[in-house]
């Protein structure tokens, strides 16, 4: 209306029944809101969703704020249908998150279990047909959307896949502006051939290569039946409990896919000029703090995937030789004189049962590593803490032996309060594995 | 950032390409692929129309002119294109970007366009060559009173490289001038950041005003190698 003066403001004929289209106006606004609303739903109903279906499985302990922080990074990607997250006894209790456009459950421990069984109950709730996890310290990387939308492109254009792995950027590499994986890392993935490469299923050979990085949970999208179907899932040993996840996840695998896109950001020390401090600032204590006689569960960590490798052929059996030394070495410069000693004792017992078997193929495939076992086995001290003081390091040959060992836990949901050490790495190996990949009677 | 310049729209057109709405087949993720005995591949040009297809008998070098003139659009996408008789020396990624490679050379090519990336490139090196150049469109640009202009890329390499960048103007009496940029872009496994600026009234090889300009990454055309460029932004300040 652009008349101006009292002549405009006065009733014209056809504004004689004004009140009464007002109050049905007003009566039918409601009712229109809802029409709306359910009109909106149906149209979602029938557009189909292209979304990958894909949940995420988010194990917590004691790091609401951290957990905070994840949802809110995540609530404008919209990448997952569904959120399960696992609170593994906190205190207080968290409180149910919201994250727009996926459905999400809180489960709780009443008291904490560690990060393998909190990981295994999130799996074992996960309704969509692909789920990754990451943890409540970590974050969603830049290039993680993109890699959801070329999974989602495979699945729609009737290629499945098992499993994708993808790289991460590690939080150690802010000091030096560096942005993505630790170098040894990175060397495997050149080593195995995909260095570069958006999304590409993995080369022939490559697998047992890129198992030899840490072996995170979080750097994969699964497939939900294969990890069910084969009955995988995380040990719930104190220490290293993704071991069993990540190798026996990558044999089990029909179809693998590889991206080099940085899809996790894992923040492992305090914060850089790169990420601030406040975002690590609150987190629990690290388990790599961890220095005592916990840290030999790594034999009960180790057991789970043994079958699957030795069944899996030479180059997986090589693959994992190596990365068990590597392992122990790391294990060792974390641990005092005392565990030490104790370590080589139990890695000699450890490897004369599960490795010698593999040694005459190894020694075909890979002399020097089959050579650095046979040491090993052969230096172990005849008795407990006394001839070990001169056990030897590992040979120069050893591939990595500069670099940290691979099964980096320090991203683990807390530190449950773990049992007396099992020591005999003997005894952990006969320890009975349930269904799920978890040895039982351990820690929990 | 704004785009006031248009300096980006090659490079937003191929990125829009996978990210954005897919209107038509061009629309669709791109790959192609150039087998290293390419039936049109080989042979010295003479006479060449070419700028690159020129550089055969004198390779590209920092400020050096070419007797050439300049055709940015040579083609439909993923289409090689003769530029002389017998000879198919530039690749088409998309409308502005364009593989420009040494006719001498017998070079297969294997590319794609990754959503959110720009471009993912394996190279066979049969026979090398002087040059192997990704030319980027740019519109015509007045760099006078421009106080720096450059670039900022990200990459990526399965084998460490190094790439030269450099800015090629159109001379009104034909051929081209080079300019390029001081530091060497690096390329290793792990995706990099790398930034560049030159200034032009600091640089007599670089002619204010220029009938045509490209925006030239050379990369190694001696040996095989396998790059992704992630992203790649041209800047006027």
């Amino acid at each position: 209306m652009t008349g101006t003066g009292p002549a405009a403001r006065l009733p014209g004929p056809w504004q004689a029944g004004r009140p009464l289209l007002r109050r049905l106006r007003h009566n039918l606004r409601p009712w229109l809101g809802r029409l709306a609303l359910r009109l909106r739903l149906l149209a979602l109903r029938l557009v189909p969703d292209r979304r990958l279906p894909l949940a995420l499985v988010v194990p917590v302990w004691n790091d609401a704020a951290g957990l905070a922080r994840l949802m809110a990074r995540l609530a404008p990607l919209r990448l997952f249908t569904e959120v399960v997250v696992v609170d593994d006894g906190s205190d207080p209790p968290l409180a149910p998150p919201r994250l727009p456009g996926a459905r999400v459950r809180l489960i709780r421990h009443a008291t904490p279990q560690g990060g393998g069984p909190a990981r295994n109950a999130g799996l074992a709730a996960v309704t969509q047909p692909w789920m990754m996890y990451i943890d409540s310290d970590d974050l969603p990387a830049p290039d993680l959307p993109a890699l959801i939308a070329d999974l989602a492109d495979e699945v729609a254009a009737g290629r499945g896949f098992d499993l994708c792995l993808f790289k991460h950027a590690d939080s150690r590499l802010g000091p030096e502006a560096r942005w993505g994986q630790p170098h040894w890392d990175e060397a495997l993935w050149h080593r195995a051939g995909h260095a570069t490469g958006a999304l590409v299923p993995a080369r022939p050979g490559a697998l047992p290569i890129l198992a030899q990085t840490a072996n995170y949970p979080w750097n994969k999208v699964y497939h939900t039946a294969l990890l069910r179907d084969n009955g995988i899932g995380c040990a719930a040993t104190v220490v290293h409990q993704d071991i069993a996840l990540h190798w026996r996840a990558l044999i089990a695998a029909q179809r693998v896919l590889v991206s080099d896109r940085i899809g996790v950001w894992h923040g492992v020390d305090v914060g850089t000029a790169l990420h601030p401090a406040p975002l690590l600032a609150d987190l629990p204590a690290r388990l790599t703090s961890r220095r005592g006689e916990e840290r030999l569960q790594v034999f009960a960590a180790l057991d789970p995937a043994v079958p699957e490798v030795a069944a899996a052929g030479p180059a997986w059996q090589a693959a994992y030789a190596a990365f068990v030394l590597d392992l122990i070495d790391w294990t060792e410069e974390r641990i005092g004189m005392a565990p030490a000693l104790r370590l080589r004792r139990a890695e000699a017992i450890w490897l004369a049962a599960t490795l010698a078997p593999w040694l005459p193929l190894l020694a075909r495939l890979d002399a020097a590593l089959a050579a650095r076992i046979e040491t090993r086995i052969g230096s172990g001290p005849a008795e407990p803490g006394t001839a070990h003081a001169s056990a030897p390091a590992a040979p120069a040959t050893a591939p990595r032996e500069a670099f940290p060992a691979s099964s980096k836990p320090e991203n683990e949901p807390g530190p449950a309060p773990w049992p007396e050490p099992a020591i005999g790495a003997a005894e952990q190996k006969k320890a009975p594995v349930d269904g799920r990949g978890r040895t039982r009677g351990k820690a929990s | 950032m704004t785009d006031r310049d248009g300096l980006n729209t090659a490079l937003a057109l191929l990125r829009a390409r996978v990210t954005g709405p897919q209107t038509g087949p061009q629309m669709a993720p791109q790959t192609g692929v150039i087998p290293p005995d390419f039936p049109a591949r080989g042979g010295v040009p003479t006479g060449a129309a070419d700028p690159a297809a020129a550089g055969s008998a004198a390779p590209v070098a920092p400020g050096s002119t070419q007797d050439a003139t300049q055709d940015t659009m040579p083609g439909a996408i993923g289409e090689t294109v003769p530029r002389v008789p017998g000879v198919a020396d530039a690749l088409v990624i998309s409308p502005g970007v364009v593989l420009r490679i040494d006719p001498a050379a017998r070079i297969g090519l294997t590319w794609s366009s990754p959503r959110a990336r720009l471009l993912e490139l394996r190279t066979t090196v049969t026979t090398p060559g002087d040059w192997l150049g990704l030319h980027v469109a740019l519109p015509p640009l007045d760099l006078g009173g421009v106080a720096w202009f450059g670039f900022v890329a990200r990459s990526a390499a399965a084998t460490a490289l190094v790439a030269r960048a450099c800015l090629r103007s159109g001379l009104p009496e034909g051929g081209f001038s080079d300019a390029f940029f001081d530091r060497h872009l690096l390329s290793q496994p792990g995706e990099t950041d790398h930034a560049d600026v030159m200034a032009p009234d600091r640089r007599p090889d670089l002619p204010a005003r220029a009938p045509w300009r490209d925006f030239v990454l050379f990369l190694p055309s001696t040996h095989d190698i396998a790059w992704a460029l992630h992203d790649l932004r041209l800047v006027r300040l």
